[in-house]
């Protein structure tokens, strides 16, 4: 039987993380740091220090010991309550990544630095102007010199928080960049090194994390930046791909709740026409469909995030959680924004921000189509009769 | 009936003196300090000089058996730190519990707030004797009066706790609590050099500034013991004037006994309008000159 | 070294409803650490830190007080163990009988410093630390804002209505701290999961007598408001407020 009962620890985790973000992320201060398109380093450090930002992180660089469902927990209540999109819900994630990957040696500089800044300590330069869903379409190079170095060439895209990590993670196509092409490696740069340029791209919503165009011209690396195995660095990026879809889903859901609950207190209290908004039947048949909406949300993930923890397969759950969820939020966050009017279209009320960050979920982590793609063959699969 | 007043300062002597004689008709007063060495306002005053090198505390034991010798039936304390932990030792001694920052008092028992104004709870003293620390505002305009026979009671050193040094703290800018009318500024304040208009105001009809929580947490406009509410200050002002106020409970609680409420809010759904006498629904950029001019 | 830090578990008010009679209604209200206790539990944990001394946190109740979460809750603010006093008798003590119900498990404590809040959320009667003082027989001093140690003698700075003291007091003394004193800390995640692995005494408490009792216990019946609302939009409703003001501080 599936339980979703809450133990007091993660109840206690959960009020901890209100009184922190209550202390440390005021609504000036989450204006502020979407302005300068990330947040300040000693609220990123006390999020890490009370150890938040070390679920999933091994045990062996001081990770603590983590679930699914306290994560997607944990990861719903900081956006719930921060009202804003929160760059650090992934960072313990991006840690777990790495460990996968990494020697021993780069994740002790990684932890270090991590642990120091608060700050993610790389960026991963995937996506290309020509190449987003479609990651075969991928023109990248990397180029054997034939002298212990290797040459980078290429255009990378949409890559977050390249501005504020001191690592870049480039995966790039060896040697020759045509489409039957599928060898590819992961290779470690420093994005100040020479032949590295960025340019900011400037979204529409999410701003707090940054976002930048990454232009590679004879970058000169040496062959030991090779992460993991040659030729198989994109298959070794997909190993936690579920446990980030589960995480994804539980911002979008962190944002619905947000928006929920902004819309709902709004129409207890205005008053129209004499009446308060929350007692005309369109608004009711609005929130109605929105708690549906967030409860719907809510057990899927929680669902999707409890098989996790119990080691049964989450390929499909996950992906109709991501899919799910990142729609629905965008729609329950529309909704609201339709019950505050003329107030939730100003920057006065966060509702606009919730909407719009909502809709930038259906893009990353896998869009909402490729979750269908992903989706649909094990849904094939899961009814075949034979 | 006999009543102890102990106060700490002149003010408080002199309040809580005449309060005492509203319950009884013999009222001592415990002079710890010069300050409280004032003639007129009891029957008897029992003066202890405490050394100026010890704890005012310390003269908890004398003070103590002074009251095991007299037995009065009330002991009416002012609600400083100091004579808090004097009242408390001597509650102690006679057994019973100090019953503190009454509200209004009935023989031996008072009724004081309950969760910061939630509710009202009365207690009882269990004893022959009553303990309470009140302000003198509860007693309302009364003046004391007293024959005064002056006894010097001897000190009984007791230097458990030792004093290394006293100094004054930077006096508090503005005191609300005696404030006859009191303007409370909200967050309807989105510029700070509006709050001029608030003080402006307060100028033409005698009264003092104070704000909501948000003034002097979230933007710091406002010094912190100019708030009023749960956990700030508790008032009981003949006027009060929220200016931009939403009337959350919060707020409300240190200021609905005022004799009249007042408010100005853009917001004709305001909580505030529902809890006030007269309500103004404007703009206060537009609305105050044209009240201050007016007025 | 001991250090005993006494706190009181109170209901949380955000739960407390107000029933059509007037009277409260806790049944929705979960047990909590009444506020500033937790600035002292957190006061508390910082010198046992400094001194590498024993936290224990003391708490006398009914035994509703004695709450898995809430037990956590506090054994993840750097406090070694918990001990809870619980006896059915034990709803609204006063001052005097909570110091009695606390004094001999205090005692048994071997505390060197015994720590106490700035007041309790529901009453406020800043008397515990007298009374609880008294029953030990130990010295107290109240209102502390900054505490450091001297060989054998604790140093304190207190902050009172208009000056600011300095003192010196023998150990073992009772010491009741202001909310300025330390901000209670965010439980990391690794506290709270060590938390439940603390140890929790439960002790039946003993009878006590009171010193006060409680009559009754009424929200407040809201003062009836004349309700009368004048629009800054409408000719001459300004004037008619500016005339009602003026009467009301005439």
């Amino acid at each position: 039987m599936i339980d979703f009962s809450i133990t007091d620890e993660q109840e206690l985790m959960l009020e901890n993380l209100r009184e922190f973000v209550a202390r440390e992320c005021p609504e000036e201060k989450i204006k502020k740091w979407y302005n300068q398109r990330y947040i300040d380093e000693d609220v990123r450090k006390a999020y890490l220090d009370a150890g938040f930002g070390y679920m999933f992180v091994p045990e062996e660089y001081g990770g603590v010991s983590s679930d699914a469902v306290t994560l997607a927990l944990v990861v719903t209540e900081l956006i719930k309550s921060a009202k804003a999109t929160m760059p650090f819900m992934s960072y313990g994630l991006a840690m777990f990544d790495m460990s996968e990957f990494a020697s021993p040696e780069l994740m002790a500089v990684a932890m270090k630095y991590y642990e120091e800044t608060g700050e993610q300590a790389y960026s991963l330069a995937l996506s290309e102007p020509c190449a987003g869903s479609d990651n075969q379409g991928m023109t990248t190079t990397a180029h054997w010199n034939g002298d212990g170095t290797v040459t980078l060439n290429g255009t990378k895209t949409m890559v977050s928080l390249a501005e504020t990590a001191p690592f870049m993670l480039v995966i790039a196509k060896d040697e020759d960049p045509a489409r039957e092409n599928k060898n590819m490696s992961m290779w470690i740069i420093d994005p100040k090194q020479e032949g590295v340029t960025l340019a900011p791209l400037h979204k529409i919503g999410q701003q707090i994390t940054n976002f930048s165009e990454v232009y590679l011209d004879n970058v000169v690396i040496p062959e030991t930046a090779l992460l993991g195995e040659r030729g198989k660095g994109f298959l070794q990026l997909m190993k936690n791909f579920e446990l980030e879809r589960i995480m994804l889903a539980s911002h979008s859901l962190g944002l619905a709740k947000a928006a929920l609950e902004e819309a709902a207190a709004y129409a207890g209290q205005r008053m129209a026409f004499g009446k308060t908004l929350g007692s005309f039947q369109l608004i009711q048949q609005k929130l109605t469909d929105m708690e549906i909406a967030v409860q719907t949300m809510e057990s899927l993930l929680l669902k999707t995030a409890w098989e996790f923890d119990q080691g049964m397969s989450v390929r499909l759950d996950s992906a109709l959680a991501k899919r799910y969820i990142s729609m629905q939020s965008t729609w329950v966050c529309s909704e609201a924004l339709q019950i505050m009017g003329g107030i939730g279209y100003t920057t006065e009320s966060c509702v606009g921000r919730l909407w719009i960050d909502a809709r930038g979920s259906q893009f990353g982590g896998g869009t909402d189509e490729i979750m269908v793609h992903i989706a649909g063959r094990q849904i094939i699969k899961k009814y075949a009769r034979n | 009936m006999s009543i102890f007043v102990i106060a700490e300062t002149e003010k408080g002597a002199r309040g809580l003196c005449a309060g005492a004689r509203t319950l009884g008709n013999e009222v001592a007063l415990v002079s710890l300090s010069e300050a409280t060495r004032i003639a007129g306002i009891a029957d008897a005053v029992y003066a202890i000089t405490v050394p100026v090198d010890a704890l005012v505390e310390s003269a908890a034991a004398t003070v103590s058996e002074l009251i095991d010798t007299k037995a009065p039936e009330v002991v009416l304390v002012e609600p400083t730190r100091r004579m808090k932990v004097i009242a408390g030792k001597v509650a102690s001694k006679q057994g019973v519990s100090v019953i503190t920052d009454a509200k209004s008092i009935e023989g031996a028992a008072a009724t004081s707030l309950f969760f910061g104004g939630i509710a009202n709870r009365k207690t009882k003293s269990v004893g022959d004797i009553a303990i309470f620390t009140a302000t003198p505002s509860i007693f309302g305009d009364v003046q004391p009066s007293g024959s005064d026979v002056v006894e010097e009671i001897a000190y009984i050193a007791d230097d458990t706790v030792k004093l290394r040094s006293r100094e004054a703290l930077p006096p508090a800018g503005v005191d609300l609590t005696v404030a006859k009318n009191i303007i409370a500024a909200g967050r309807g304040f989105t510029d700070e050099a509006d709050l001029q208009m608030a003080h402006d105001l307060a100028a033409k009809m005698d009264a003092e500034v104070g704000c909501t929580r948000p003034l002097t947490e979230a933007v710091n406009w406002m010094p912190r013991e100019t708030y009023i509410g749960v956990s700030g200050l508790m008032l009981s002002p003949e006027v009060y004037v929220g200016i931009g106020v939403s009337g959350q409970m919060q707020h409300m609680v240190g200021v609905n006994t005022a004799k009249t409420i007042i408010a100005i809010n853009k917001d004709n759904n305001a909580p505030i309008f529902e809890q006030a006498d007269y309500g103004l629904v404007g703009d206060l950029k537009t609305v105050l000159p044209e009240i201050i001019a007016k007025l | 070294m001991n250090i005993v830090t006494v706190a009181k578990i109170v209901c949380d008010d955000q739960d407390i409803q107000i029933a059509s009679d007037r009277t409260l209604d806790y049944s929705k209200a979960r047990p909590t650490v009444s506020t500033y206790d937790l600035n002292a539990i957190e006061a508390g944990s910082l010198v046992a830190a400094e001194k590498g001394a024993t936290h224990i946190v003391v708490s006398a109740g009914t035994p509703s007080i004695d709450d898995t979460k809430n037990n956590k809750n506090i054994l993840a603010r750097g406090v070694d163990s918990l001990t809870l006093i619980m006896n059915d008798d034990y709803a609204d003590l006063d001052a005097k009988a909570t110091a009695e119900a606390l004094a001999p498990t205090v005692k048994d404590l071997a505390a060197d410093v015994v720590i106490c809040g700035d007041g309790s959320a529901d009453i406020y009667a800043q008397q515990v630390d007298v009374q609880l003082a008294e029953a030990l027989g130990l010295p107290v001093v109240t209102a502390v804002s900054k505490i450091s140690f001297e060989g054998s003698a604790l140093v304190a700075e207190r902050i009172l209505e208009a000056e600011k003291e300095v003192v010196e007091i023998a150990l073992p003394a009772v010491v009741s701290v202001v909310p300025d004193i330390a901000l209670p800390r965010i439980c990391g995640m690794r506290d709270i999961m060590q938390a439940g692995k603390k140890p929790v005494t439960k002790i039946d408490g003993a009878t006590v007598v009171r010193g006060a009792e409680v009559m009754e216990t009424l929200a407040p019946e809201p003062a009836p408001r004349k309700k009368m609302l004048f629009d800054a939009g409408t000719d001459g409703d300004i004037d008619k407020f500016v005339a009602a003001v003026a009467e009301a501080i005439r």
